[in-house]
């Protein structure tokens, strides 16, 4: 542990941290895609 | 012209009508709203907290650099998995209700009890947990009479202030959110300018264990109880969604960003309390780590005052959870799934609430440890006082997270027999890789649930094991055959109109 304990958990921080945003970025599209095939549009704040 | 707030409740409760119900909970809770009440029930001011001592003396400082990081990259693929269901079907039974539109109303049933199981024993360990934390903090005796005499109190204050209101609750859950946040960044502050510390190589590096008989590799697995059962609860996002605005992508979001946000506020926190660690042999032997590292780090008044900050965060959080198990219990009986169902589908007339729900979750979390206590009584050779909040903790994980595979698995068979396309999913999806993150939450969840019941957590798996065989027994004596699932209020939309307007007079 003493040679590969920083190297695995840097790893594991890069790993962590690449999936929370892949995950996140695809369901953002997916929620954006959705929303253009019902058409749905931001129409002003409401006391626009 | 329609109002845009006005439109998005609407379709939410359109949304809710196609499956049945009437829209009878208030629907007041905003995005924002939604996500605190998972984060405040994941807090990681109570579990990183209250098992900081169960992870320290399983695999030392290592449990937490690399344990943490460990847990929530495979916690990320379930939350994810589950905020796709949430998304798709957004009722407050949620796991319930997914699994018994999935697999039939027998899954739905013990996703509902292994929910409930789990749910009911996290009460418990918050409060309880808290409890131990207060205790110490107000000059009391830490004697089992003492923390069972303060665990009630504090889960009293809790069922009291849910059966009030959701706008109470909602907006100090509100609250709660931000103070995480902020008592994460006293704690840190603190540590970081008053705090003497060790090198950052020592925490990733240095490997300790007080569990014998077994080989380090193993403890260090075990070790690992104390960021999965932080990591849990957040399914109170969907339990809440009959209660939220623009329900089918704020409450996915809720689940989702409540297990990022976390995990990156609950490793800063770790991190710097293990480097604020003198004596690591001294401090994984006194009766709380968490607050011996404090005392011997800031002193006794600095200390204790950024302690009772910690534990206001663990009473805000076991509020967040009664709300959650309230609104699950009162999902499952309006669909006649418990014992005096039409009792605890009933809501307050004047606040809108679930009384009977609220009331019948505190009283539940309070007998939990009563019954561990009653083992440890009756059987003083083999068990101990000291095994009761890992194995409180223990039961809470494993049921919270096998409630969470059985729709998964479901989900998984449907998409395999093309029963699920991609036309039953929601706004929220993960697209092409949602059987692929499915898959790797199922496999992580069926790895903990072996884990967390092997040695020394085998009393978890005694009183898991013997609740599950009674809720088998129940099944079959009383539930068979009469149990459907998940059953629409009213068999038109004028008489869903109708159970809405009589809760409006």
């Amino acid at each position: 542990m003493d040679q590969y304990g920083i190297i695995i958990g840097a790893a594991l921080l890069v790993i962590v941290s690449a999936c929370a945003w892949f995950l996140g970025t695809k369901a953002h599209a997916e929620v954006r895609r959705f929303r253009d095939e019902q058409h749905e549009h931001f129409r002003g704040r409401p006391d626009s | 012209m329609t109002h845009p707030a006005q439109d998005s409740t609407d379709r939410d409760k359109a949304v809710l009508h196609e499956f049945g119900y009437a829209q009878q909970l208030l629907r007041e809770m905003g995005g924002f709203s939604n996500f605190a009440i998972s984060f405040s029930i994941i807090s990681i001011l109570t579990g990183a907290v209250t098992l900081y001592g169960v992870g320290l003396n399983a695999g030392g400082p290592v449990v937490m650099s690399i344990g943490w990081p460990l847990v929530t990259l495979f916690v990320l693929f379930v939350a994810a998995a589950l905020a796709e269901l949430a998304s798709a079907i957004p009722t407050s039974g949620a796991l319930y209700h997914w699994a018994s539109l999935l697999g039939g109303p027998t899954w739905g049933w013990i996703a509902a009890w292994l929910n409930l199981v789990g749910l009911i024993a996290a009460i418990a360990g918050i409060d309880y947990g808290c409890a131990q934390f207060i205790t110490p903090l107000l000059g009391l005796e830490e004697t089992p009479r003492n923390f069972m005499l303060v665990f009630g109190a504090l889960l009293l204050s809790h069922a009291i202030l849910n059966h009030i209101g959701i706008r109470t609750v909602a907006r100090l859950n509100d609250f709660s959110a931000v103070y995480h946040i902020a008592g994460v960044a006293v704690v840190v502050l603190a540590l970081a300018f008053f705090a003497p510390k060790q090198p950052v190589s020592w925490v990733f590096t240095q490997t300790f264990t007080t569990i014998e008989n077994q080989p380090y590799w193993f403890a260090f697995l075990g070790g690992l109880l104390q960021a999965q059962w932080t990591y849990t609860g957040y399914d109170a996002s969907a339990h809440t969604i009959e209660e939220t605005k623009n329900a089918r992508v704020s409450a996915p979001w809720g689940i989702y960003l409540s297990v990022v946000i976390s995990g990156i506020f609950g490793y800063l926190m770790l991190i710097f309390v293990t480097l604020a660690i003198k004596d690591l042999g001294a401090t994984a032997a006194a009766t709380n780590p968490f607050i011996y590292i404090f005392e011997q780090a800031l002193g006794g008044t600095f200390g204790r005052a950024v302690l009772w900050i910690v534990t206001l965060a663990m009473w805000f959080c076991g509020l967040s959870c009664v709300t959650s198990t309230s609104r699950m219990i009162f999902a499952f009986a309006r669909d006649k799934g418990m014992p005096f169902s039409h009792l605890f589908a009933t809501v307050s007339r004047r606040y809108r609430t679930p009384a009977a729900g609220v009331w019948l979750a505190a009283i539940l979390s309070f007998l939990l440890p009563c019954l561990i206590l009653a083992l440890v009584a009756a059987f003083p050779t083999r068990l101990s006082f000291s095994k009761l909040y890992p194995a409180v903790t223990g039961i809470s994980t494993i049921g919270l997270y096998l409630s969470y595979g059985i729709p998964l698995l479901l989900k998984l068979r449907a998409v395999r027999k093309g029963v699920w396309t991609s036309r039953a999913n929601g706004p929220w999806s993960l697209g092409g890789w949602s059987v692929a993150v499915n898959t790797a939450a199922l496999i992580w969840i069926a790895f903990i649930t072996v884990l967390f019941v092997l040695p020394p957590n085998d009393l978890t798996g005694y009183i898991f094991g013997g609740t599950f065989a009674a809720l088998i027994i129940l099944y079959f004596v009383a539930v068979r055959g009469h149990f459907k699932g998940p059953l629409p209020q009213a068999k038109s939309q004028a008489e869903l109109l109708k159970i809405e307007a009589e809760l409006e007079e």
